[in-house]
């Protein structure tokens, strides 16, 4: 009995911090994908700037971990802001379709991977933190992200700024007829995004490590979050990363980690199939 | 005299990879991640029908188109009914199932530690030349052949139906008929021409390692539909050759091996990005143009 309520609050508690984990990431992804609806996956390769950041200023340099996170979530945020300056804010304004935003997208993503392999390597970095630096790593982990979305929710849902967004997402041409620079708007989330991802990947490098593709699962991740979230609020993102944070967790003690990435796939498509209002419900946008 | 023979089969492979995909990116303007998938699915069909069944290269051919079209349309159920980015995210979802599965599945497909011994095709006993030569001439018919018949889809009531699902949707749905058929069709159809570059591929590397098709293998058979052209089929020769000889002339170039991998996916994501660019100017300055 008490092994399985061991059990139990062990799989509880790895739930609760790859949730969080989920949470902050899928709330950086669904911050611009509600208000440009881009199908942003270079957001991939941010995740993986931040961790590589992370990785190298904390493991290599020796630096402290504030250091370290500041490092890792300037470098994402920065990049993040020059990828809407460069490349997307030139596009929506040529007026591309979301298909073409879509593949300039992939290809950044590519760029910016292959680029972070060139320099490390694809061989895979590890934490060379002990057990006890694990637990540490995790608290961490978990209390930073709990103050940081909790801080995001209520600027969303409490102030202008969380109205303007869904303004947006509701209704381009009315706000900007209201006089809101919707251009200002998108440039800030992306920013806010960068920063979430920045942090996002520094937390999870520092317990987990990093590997170039790291972030397309993470990226994958966020996405079923947001999606499974529903219904287009920035809440929705941080309910569906901690549901999906406790769903993989069952995953791994159940079928082990090398399947968590399919059965949660398997669970979007149900979710999508079964609750295709949820979807379709989310106010689709066409370019 | 080999190095040519290297590079005409590699060619066909790639042509028919992205003719074949160029039929659902092109023609059916749904955005894919998942081919990259099918070129797998296939070649562990076409390897383990030919190592466990024994069957000849062309029944087990016949057993990979037929096993990647009911692959592609298990994929196609749940994904064509949604739309824009949620059909891309169930498409690299599929990419990576296919890939865990190839990967975790040891006991079958050999894992990361790869399946060899795929057994090489018979020759015939009148064939002057060597084996590798014997591929090529298959590579060729097996191209002319995919290519035929997707010239052939284009042309009929299939092709006439399609163009006008794309071009008018809703008028296409309010004339009685279901796009989400077509569009089914449309994937099951390209990842059964798909199994043709996997089987030849399977034959030719006699070894299949799961990293061989994953992501980045679909994301470069879109670059290669992107490259060439979306409708036409010599546009698809265009982009395959392109694809091909990248490599080829970074290799010349005298880069590493180690860095010239990372180098070539950076060279094709900035092709993606350039490509979109170029096309986003075209119609800027048309549109300013016609303004004046």
């Amino acid at each position: 009995m008490n092994a399985l309520t061991d059990l139990v609050l062990q799989v509880l508690l790895n739930g609760l911090v790859s949730g969080s984990a989920i949470a902050l990431v899928a709330l950086g992804f669904s911050l611009v994908y509600h208000t440009t609806r881009i199908f942003h996956i270079a957001y991939a390769a941010l995740y993986a700037l931040g961790g590589y950041t992370f990785w190298f200023v904390h493991f290599q340099l020796g630096a402290d971990i504030p250091v370290s996170l500041l490092a890792a979530v300037l470098l994402s945020a920065t990049a993040s802001l020059l990828l809407w300056l460069l490349v997307y804010k030139p596009l929506v304004k040529m007026g591309s379709a979301s298909n073409e935003l879509m593949v300039a997208s992939i290809g950044m993503m590519m760029v910016l991977i292959y680029l972070l392999s060139l320099i490390f390597g694809t061989e895979p970095k590890l934490s060379s933190t002990g057990n006890d630096g694990l637990i540490s790593a995790r608290m961490l982990q978990l209390v930073l992200t709990l103050i940081v979305l909790s801080a995001i929710l209520l600027i969303t849902n409490k102030t202008n700024v969380g109205l303007k967004m869904r303004a947006f997402r509701d209704n381009p041409p009315l706000l900007k007829r209201f006089g809101v620079n919707s251009i200002r708007l998108t440039t800030s989330l992306f920013l806010l995004s960068g920063l979430l991802v920045g942090l996002g990947a520094a937390l999870s490098t520092n317990d987990l490590g990093i590997s170039p593709f790291t972030g397309v699962h993470v990226f994958i991740n966020a996405f079923i979050a947001v999606v499974a979230g529903g219904s287009g609020r920035v809440s929705g993102a941080v309910i569906g990363g901690f549901l999906l944070g406790f769903l993989q967790s069952v995953v791994v003690y159940v079928a082990g980690s090398e399947w968590i990435l399919s059965v949660s796939f398997v669970i979007l498509i149900l979710i999508m199939l079964i609750k295709p209002e949820g979807i379709t419900g989310m106010a689709y946008r066409r370019a | 005299m080999e190095y040519l023979i290297h590079i005409g089969i590699i060619l066909g492979i790639y042509s028919i990879l992205i003719a074949s995909a160029q039929l659902v990116i092109g023609h059916a303007r749904l955005i894919t991640l998942g081919q990259g998938a099918f070129f797998g699915a296939g070649a562990y069909f076409m390897a383990l029908s030919m190592i466990h069944l024994k069957l000849p290269f062309a029944a087990a051919l016949l057993l990979a188109v037929v096993g990647n079209s009911l692959i592609g349309l298990l994929l196609a159920l749940p994904a064509v009914k949604l739309k824009g980015d949620f059909f891309v995210l169930t498409t690299l979802g599929f990419q990576f199932i296919i890939f865990q599965l190839t990967y975790n599945l040891k006991g079958v497909t050999g894992g990361s530690t790869g399946l060899g011994n795929i057994p090489f095709i018979k020759l015939p006993g009148i064939w002057p030349g060597n084996e590798s030569s014997y591929l090529l001439l298959l590579t060729v018919v097996l191209t002319v052949l995919v290519f035929l018949l997707l010239h052939r889809l284009q042309k009929s009531t299939f092709g006439r139906n399609l163009r006008a699902m794309v071009d008018h949707e809703i008028l296409y749905k309010a004339s009685g008929r279901s796009e989400i058929k077509i569009k089914a069709q449309v994937i099951a159809i390209s990842a059964g021409t798909t199994a043709a570059a996997s089987a030849l591929f399977a034959v030719y590397m006699n070894f299949l390692d799961p990293q061989a098709f994953n992501l980045d293998k679909s994301i470069l058979i879109l670059t290669g539909v992107m490259l060439g052209g979306l409708t036409r089929l010599r546009h698809a020769l265009i982009g395959a050759l392109t694809i091909t000889l990248i490599p080829e002339v970074l290799r010349l170039a005298g880069l590493p091996a180690a860095e010239g991998a990372s180098i070539r996916q950076i060279l094709f994501g900035l092709v993606l990005v350039v490509l979109v660019f170029y096309a986003a100017l075209k119609r800027h300055n048309q549109g300013e143009r016609d303004m004046k």
